[in-house]
């Protein structure tokens, strides 16, 4: 038997915040109290919070380490790798890789690299080389004709675990306004205005015709293997009731609070970014995060494109009583909401029974700093 | 007094590979021994391999969490310094030179603005309390830039500034000798040719106005605090004449094999990028770094912008191109500790600072399993 005592700590539980103890055995929690352990070689945590690991439902950020520098593209085990220090540093055990199938205008590398990408997370996780586990959200782009030969490819692979639907066109959804699309465009080919207007439209014609019919397709992929449907990026009442109405109960960045409020009219949940609470809005001038959970319209948060965002975000929401979220709260959102929307039933909070996925967390002027990471009981960082 | 033991251990020592044992306390290595040890507390490294702490001169990477995406910077800089140490500490770094430039030819408010608030974040106590590695910084003086020198000046004398390099990006020499080049990696600018034309010829004018004032006066002040100097992307052997004269004494990612060579004829430290020896070969197209290892012309590479890739290009050293694991792990310890005069580190002897990492191979693919600074385990 292989037994770890955290004592001394303040443990982050689903509703509330103890001051106890944590009994580990064989990378599983075995028991929880309010005392100090007297057991000897207990682990005092001195008072720092304990939570539990991160489970992050949507990070983009392993594409970054393959394409470290504009076109310098690395080798993908290596990026994995890499990437995985960074996610386990951001306090995540667990974390959905969300992975680009199908291409955008402007990436159409992506369709070659997904493969790639999925095969080394395999093969690491297998070997035992990364400090997370990892799984896979398809994030599929239903512009693109390519996406269902891509998903067909992949979808049975045992570690995808989540579908997103999303639908990247220019003057649509995150990127509405059609403007900067043209003046963009207007500056690239050097064409006045009344000419790439017409490109556009037709460019918006052929991406429009397409989309529908791979959405379906996107969809039957996913009911076929009974895998959570995400909805991308909604801006209209008719997308998320759109979405609902095939099945989908999940609104991943809805870039309204329009959209939000349908979304939780209909029981969707509804997944928010944190960079975006941390920065105080949108980048791309959206609904601010903050204003979804002035109205209790946020279930899930993740970190989007920057690893650790997620602890400072639970950290900053505690500190902000109008928001009517504490740090239990907040926890929930990036732990054990996320896990079960994921089918994962087995991590998530620090309750007997569950995964030993934990973090030791220390606060230096508010700034959450993470001292140690065990998953399933094993310290990984 | 805390005290350590690590047993049944491949150590890398400074020149030849040991199994066996080694003893921690207050910080530092106390004993070395072969065969293992019998005592019950020890930690069992399983024959992986014991690899003294990395000493990075150069990363850029910090600059990647102050600004996670073009555009988006991240609201508090105390956050990306944590994030980017986390980093740091996980590629098996333990004394990290942050790399930050000044100047380069944008030094509108907002980056000047990143510089002030990146120094004083680094120096910081209490942040500095909490980091795993231990930062050090490494002001890049853009000497083309007519404000290097005001925002170098009233940072000299921090006591985190240790390494000073000069850099002149001017595109047509040095790194980007080959304007076609230049332009294909600013591709993303799109310019047209009139612009093009035009972004060279401000370059160059700025060049010809700025270079050689503040050269010297960068030099000046570096000297005047005791701060190490390093030449940026050295070409020609009058570029490291020209940097022997004026007391520099690393040259830092030489372009030319012919450059590369007279640096360390010369005596000049000789740096080479690790992502140049993970790809096989310079993005830019410039000289490889493997071709300066197997001319042993190379003295110590720098992870650049990939942290990882130190620890990936010690065995690919090793596996690919036959250089001894020792020495290759050198490249990245030991010598780099000595240029920058850091003589308490970067090797597994006794005496020395407690820093180094777990490693095992797994398929030959080297994974990092934990690190310890100073005795203390930091990831």
């Amino acid at each position: 038997m292989n037994e770890l005592i955290l004592t001394g700590a303040r443990l982050v539980l689903d509703d509330a915040i103890i001051n106890g103890s944590v009994q580990i055995v064989d990378g599983t929690i075995a028991s929880i109290d309010m005392g100090r352990s007297a057991v000897p070689g207990s682990i005092d945590v001195a008072g720092d919070y304990i939570l539990p690991g991160l489970v992050d439902a949507h990070t983009d950020h392993l594409e970054k380490h393959v394409f470290l520098r504009a076109h310098v593209k690395w080798d993908m085990l290596r990026a994995v790798m890499a990437h995985d220090s960074q996610i386990i540093g951001g306090g995540v055990t667990t974390v959905f890789d969300s992975l680009c199938v199908g291409a955008t205008i402007k990436n159409p590398e992506r369709r070659e690299i997904l493969g790639p990408m999925i095969d080394a997370l395999e093969y690491a996780g297998a070997k035992g080389m990364m400090r997370a586990e990892h799984l896979v959200h398809l994030r599929c782009e239903i512009t693109d004709n390519m996406t269902p030969a891509l998903i067909a490819e992949n979808i049975d692979r045992d570690i995808v675990r989540v579908i997103s639907i999303m639908e990247h066109i220019p003057g649509k959804r995150q990127s509405h306004d059609v403007s900067n699309y043209l003046d963009r465009r207007m500056k690239e080919t050097g064409k006045d205005r009344a000419a790439v207007e017409e490109e556009t439209r037709e460019l918006l014609e052929s991406l429009e015709a397409s989309s529908s019919e791979v959405r379906h397709l996107v969809v039957e992929f996913a009911k076929t293997r009974g895998l959570p449907m995400f909805s991308h990026d909604d801006l209209t009442v008719e997308h998320i009731r759109m979405a609902h109405a095939e099945g989908v109960r999940v609104a991943e960045f809805p870039v309204s609070i329009e959209a939000a409020r349908e979304a939780r009219a209909q029981s969707m949940l509804i997944v928010a970014g944190a960079p975006n609470v941390l920065r105080g809005g949108s980048q791309s001038g959206n609904v601010a995060v903050t204003e979804l959970l002035a109205e209790g319209l946020v279930d899930i948060l993740t970190s989007d494109y920057v690893p650790r965002s997620m602890l400072d975000c639970a950290f900053l929401l505690a500190n902000r009583p109008e928001l009517d979220t504490d740090l239990p709260a907040a926890v929930r959102m990036m732990t054990s909401v996320p896990a079960r929307v994921c089918g994962l039933d087995d991590r998530g909070e620090v309750l007997p029974g569950l995964r030993a996925d934990l973090i030791r967390v220390h606060l230096t002027d508010n700034i959450p700093v993470i001292r140690s990471v065990w998953r399933q009981g094993l310290l990984v960082n | 007094m805390t005290e350590m033991l690590v047993t049944n251990a491949r150590l890398v020592l400074a020149d030849s590979i040991l199994d066996g044992a080694v003893g921690v306390r207050d910080g530092l290595i106390r004993d070395i021994g072969e065969g293992p040890s019998s005592i019950a507390d020890a930690v069992d490294f399983e024959g992986d391999f014991l690899i003294p702490g990395f000493v990075e001169l150069h990363t850029d990477n910090l600059e990647k969490h102050l600004q996670p995406r073009p555009g988006v910077m991240w609201p508090s800089s105390a956050a990306s310094v944590v994030a980017h140490d986390v980093q740091i500490a996980g590629a098996g770094i333990t004394t990290v030179f942050d790399a930050v430039a000044v100047g380069e030819y944008s030094a509108a408010s907002a980056r000047r603005q990143m510089i002030t608030t990146t120094v004083e974040t680094v120096a910081n106590p209490r942040v500095r309390e909490v980091l795993r590695s231990e930062h050090l910084l490494h002001l890049r003086c853009e000497l083309a830039d007519p404000a290097v020198l005001d925002i170098y000046a009233p940072i000299a004398d921090n006591p985190y500034v240790k390494l000073v390099s000069l850099m002149d990006h001017t595109p047509g020499q040095r790194q980007w000798a080959d304007l076609d080049r230049w332009r294909q990696f600013n591709r993303d600018k799109k310019w047209t040719d009139l612009e093009f034309d035009q972004m060279v010829a401000d370059r160059v004018a700025a060049q010809s106005q700025y270079v050689n004032r503040y050269r010297t006066a960068v030099i000046e002040l570096a000297r005047q605090h005791g701060t190490v100097l390093a030449s940026h992307d050295d070409t020609t052997p009058e570029h490291v004449d020209e940097a022997m004269h004026d007391g520099i004494s690393i040259s830092e990612f030489p372009t030319s094999i012919d450059a590369a060579a007279h640096a360390h004829r010369r005596g000049m430290k000789v740096v080479m990028g690790a992502p140049n020896v993970v790809r096989g070969g310079s993005h830019s197209g410039n000289v490889s770094a493997i071709d300066l290892v197997q001319q042993d012309i190379l003295d110590g590479l720098s992870s650049d912008y990939v942290p990882s890739s130190l620890m990936q290009s010690v065995f690919l050293l090793n596996q690919s191109a036959g250089i001894d694991l020792a020495k290759a792990v050198s490249f990245v310890s030991a010598n780099p500790a000595r240029m920058v005069g850091l003589d308490d580190r970067g090797a597994i002897e006794i005496g020395k600072r407690a820093d180094f990492s777990r490693v095992r191979l797994i398929d030959g693919v080297p994974v990092i399993l934990s690190v310890w600074r100073e005795g203390r385990r930091v990831s």
